[in-house]
């Protein structure tokens, strides 16, 4: 037997490996092993005031806090039926763009393109092509701006509480935020051509199931409370009450971590899916970025999951000053968040946080205190999909060179873009 | 056409081989359960559904299945006359199979067989621990394949 | 004279502290021309996990045996040892609870085999190792970061500020939330550094730099008494980010 292992996967968030153990040629097993501590956030917040839920669970994860904290925030209001103004959903939609972009920024330039340009990290890239990793940071930063306007700051954003908003923006930073993105707009092609002219990543194919948020209002990241799930031509509806249906406990024989399943397919979670699963026709600026990406059709390659990201790091910067203009043609309003009115109940909110689908539900007493909390992380959804790809990619492999599969497997593992911090649920019993 | 029929078979004097009937009177009172769907919780006689099973758009047969793989994990076979013999002991043997076969011989029909693996059939009222606590998992992957059905 | 060797670690944590320095942006390019970073796992897979460091950056709680193992190892290597973050400085809300049943707790999330899982109630570094500087937040101000690393390239320590987030607020004018509207505001007894910036947006602050040096928390649980607040409220409030015990 031989055992093929990545001990510390380095360019991702948080502490995970990989493992695959071969047979002569077949692979008899493949893990994605998380070595993240249990931090227990889960049943540690319960007993908490409905107000003090968020900001805790929002620690779950820096990278996609907001995601984390208006996901949460959402579960709240759905548990207590509150309705939130048109205009707080424009500005938590805007503050998912700027997730997304800082996000994607962060990804793609230094976590994930040093791999196809052969440097070991963005610093040594940074050395010989200074142009590239300067984009990348001035995408991000981008991004966090306009999280930090919106969200009061980059990290756990303190501005988004029950109901609405701490303070809304003002016009002048509006503005502002309006400037920024149309500057960082004239990078759009730069991003698209350096993407497509990256070297081909074809070492892994097969049938791809893809799940994503169904939401009324086009891409939008926030709004929707449906789960549409493609597999090749088919496609499916789970409600987000039924959430517990797609993140069973699948029978698996060498481990029993909870692995996501559809008619026992693993599915991906994340910008291909989310491309893949209600591809639209788009409009303008943005007709022709898939053809550009080359974009694998039908969807089975996970490596394009970094090309769907710079299509939607392209896209929501687009996306992000439209709902800019919104705001400012429909008058920004200085309105206090709405009055939230605890009562029993149970709330469950589905969103697409960078990576893929996040869910939390939450359980409250009378009182407004949380007596239960699950948390659903796109990473955890993935992590059986990942698995299929890595055990493909071996099997897929000509060459029995080690140091070429592993660095297959690294490349497949990045491509995810897993955030391990958040996968709370998925520890490997060894 | 008239709506997806669920037949789950079994004997449920027998222990874990009432499996498919359990998890069609669960399935029955499900909320989740979409608008639509026929749910029959039936004996050990596939043949006795055969008049309920023409002009469906699909029937989903739920059975007891002996095949070593660990109990309550869930297999999904389309062509399942075909299939059996050759590579399964089922646990309602001769008639499932043979019922299968025969009806898709006779009628348009071609059951899906969605098969719960179980270690023994014993004389007992309930299902056994290992079987009931895969019960969620199981009603899960039931109710997957009739959203995928109701969506085509 | 060569540059100062550096090394950015997380236990366990959201790595939001590790984030905020990636987040420093056009002024990362500058900050590594001036420090040579040997170990950064989570920006670099060319890492040297065993040269000795001048500084290491230590974000997270410790939360296993396998974290205070590292963490020992680090103290090993390294001259002088950064605590980078609340969770760092005081365990953070993975310490939320520490008399918590934790075997518990760690069988209805994970099942029987949670029983086997290396953990442990969240402890700050200060109470495994020495520490030499903390730089708390949650996550770090970034410019709290670029001042640490300015000051230590010239051979000095920074100095952060030892009031509460109250004077910050009140120097920027606001009304107070505590005395004016009755809200639940940790800031009397929260470390200032954070200019005040939750309730600058009308939002109470919820402590989550941890205590400032001479908090006086049952001078503060009176005030709310006094306006007839729950103390349970208060209580689980001031557990979130820094549980009581662990002292600096």
């Amino acid at each position: 037997m031989r055992t093929i292992a990545v001990e510390h996967l380095a360019r991702v968030e948080g502490h995970g490996g990989i493992t695959v153990e071969l047979e002569g040629d077949s692979v008899s097993n493949v893990r994605f092993d998380v070595f993240e501590g249990a931090r227990l956030l889960e049943p540690l917040v319960r007993g908490k005031r409905y107000d003090e839920v968020a900001p805790v669970l929002s620690r779950i994860c820096s990278i996609c806090s907001v995601a984390h904290s208006l996901t949460s925030l959402k579960a709240t209001e759905n548990a207590f039926a509150v309705r939130i103004s048109p205009q707080t959903e424009l500005l938590r939609e805007l503050l998912y763009r700027g997730e997304n972009i800082e996000s994607h920024a962060l990804h793609l330039f230094l976590l994930a393109l040093p791999d196809y340009l052969n440097y070991p990290s963005a610093t040594a890239l940074a050395a010989d092509k200074p142009d590239i990793v300067l984009l990348g940071l001035r995408l991000k930063k981008l991004g966090n701006l306009i999280q930090e306007t919106i969200g009061g700051r980059a990290i756990h954003p303190v501005n988004a509480v029950p109901g609405g908003f701490g303070k809304v923006p003002a016009v002048d930073q509006l503005l502002e935020l309006r400037s920024a993105l149309i500057e960082g707009m004239k990078y759009s092609d730069t991003v698209i051509n350096l993407v497509s002219s990256l070297p081909a990543a074809d070492f892994c194919r097969g049938d791809g199931v893809y799940a994503a948020l169904l939401s009324p209002n086009l891409d939008s990241y926030y709004a929707g409370d449906e789960v549409m799930i493609a597999c090749n031509g088919d496609r499916s509806i789970v409600r987000a009450a039924d959430y517990r249906m797609l993140t069973n406990e699948a029978s698996v024989p060498h481990s029993h971590a909870k692995h996501s399943t559809f008619r026992g397919k693993p599915f991906m979670v994340g910008s291909l899916a989310r491309l893949t699963v209600k591809p639209r026709r788009s409009t303008g600026r943005l007709v022709g970025l898939r053809e550009r990406l080359q974009l694998q059709s039908p969807a089975g390659n996970p490596m394009d999951n970094n090309k769907a990201q710079a299509l939607e790091l392209v896209r929501d910067m687009d996306r992000a000053l439209e709902t800019i203009e919104q705001l400012l043609r429909d008058g920004v309003k200085d309105e206090r968040p709405v009055g939230v009115h605890p009562r029993a109940g149970t709330g469950t909110a589905i969103t697409e946080a960078p990576r893929g689908l996040l869910i939390h539900s939450y359980t409250y007493d009378a009182e407004g205190r949380i007596t239960s909390a699950d948390v659903i992380t796109p990473t955890a959804i993935n992590a059986a999909s990942m698995e299929l790809d890595f055990q493909r990619a071996v099997t897929q492999c000509a060459e029995r060179d080690d140091a070429v599969i592993s660095k297959r497997l690294q490349m497949i593992a990045r491509a995810y873009d897993p955030c391990i911090s958040c996968s709370v649920h998925l520890v490997r019993r060894l | 056409m008239k709506p997806l029929l669920v037949i789950g078979l079994g004997n449920p004097l027998m222990g874990d081989d009432g499996v498919g009937c359990a998890v069609a009177e669960r399935l029955a009172g499900d909320p989740r359960l979409p608008t639509g769907v026929e749910v029959i919780a039936g004996g050990s006689d596939l043949f006795r559904y055969a008049a309920q099973m023409r002009g469906r758009s699909r029937v989903i047969v739920i059975d007891a299945v002996q095949d070593g793989a660990e109990p309550g994990s869930i297999s999904v076979l389309e062509n399942a006359g075909s299939q059996l013999d050759e590579r399964q002991d089922h646990a309602h043997h001769l008639s499932v199979c043979q019922a299968i076969r025969l009806l898709q011989m006779t009628m348009s029909v071609a059951p899906t067989l969605l098969g719960i693996s179980i270690s023994s059939a014993r004389l007992e009222l309930r299902l056994s621990p290992e079987v009931d606590c895969r019960m969620p998992a199981i009603l899960d992957r039931v109710l997957q394949e009739l959203i995928w059905n109701s969506s085509k | 004279m060569s540059k100062p060797t550096v090394g950015i670690f997380g236990l366990t944590g959201c790595a939001g502290d590790q984030l905020v320095i990636l987040n420093c942006e056009d002024r990362l390019l500058d900050l590594i021309s001036l420090v040579d970073i040997r170990d950064f796992l989570m920006a670099s897979s060319e890492n040297d996990a065993a040269c000795p460091l001048d500084v290491a950056l230590v974000e997270g709680a410790v939360l296993s045996n396998k974290d205070a193992e590292k963490l020992r190892t680090i103290r090993k290597r390294a001259k002088m040892l950064v605590a980078l973050g609340t969770c760092a400085v005081w365990g953070g809300v993975a310490a939320m609870d520490r008399g918590a049943d934790r075997r518990k707790l760690l069988e209805e999330v994970y099942g029987k085999a949670g029983l086997d899982y290396d953990s442990l109630p969240a402890q700050a570094l200060h109470e495994i190792v020495k520490v030499d500087l903390n730089i708390t937040g949650c996550p770090i101000e970034k410019e709290h970061f670029l001042a640490a690393i300015a000051n230590l390239l010239n051979g000095d320590v920074p100095a952060y500020p030892a009031y509460p987030v109250c004077t910050e607020c009140r120097m920027l004018e606001n009304n107070c939330l505590l005395i004016e509207r009755g809200e639940v505001c940790c800031g009397p007894i929260t470390a200032a550094g954070c200019k005040a910036r939750c309730p600058e947006l009308r939002v109470p602050c919820v402590g989550c730099r941890g205590p400032v040096a001479d908090a006086n928390p049952s001078s503060f649980l009176a005030v709310f008494q006094e306006k007839g607040i729950d103390p349970g409220v208060i209580a689980s409030r001031l557990r979130t980010f820094a549980p009581e015990g662990v002292v600096q």
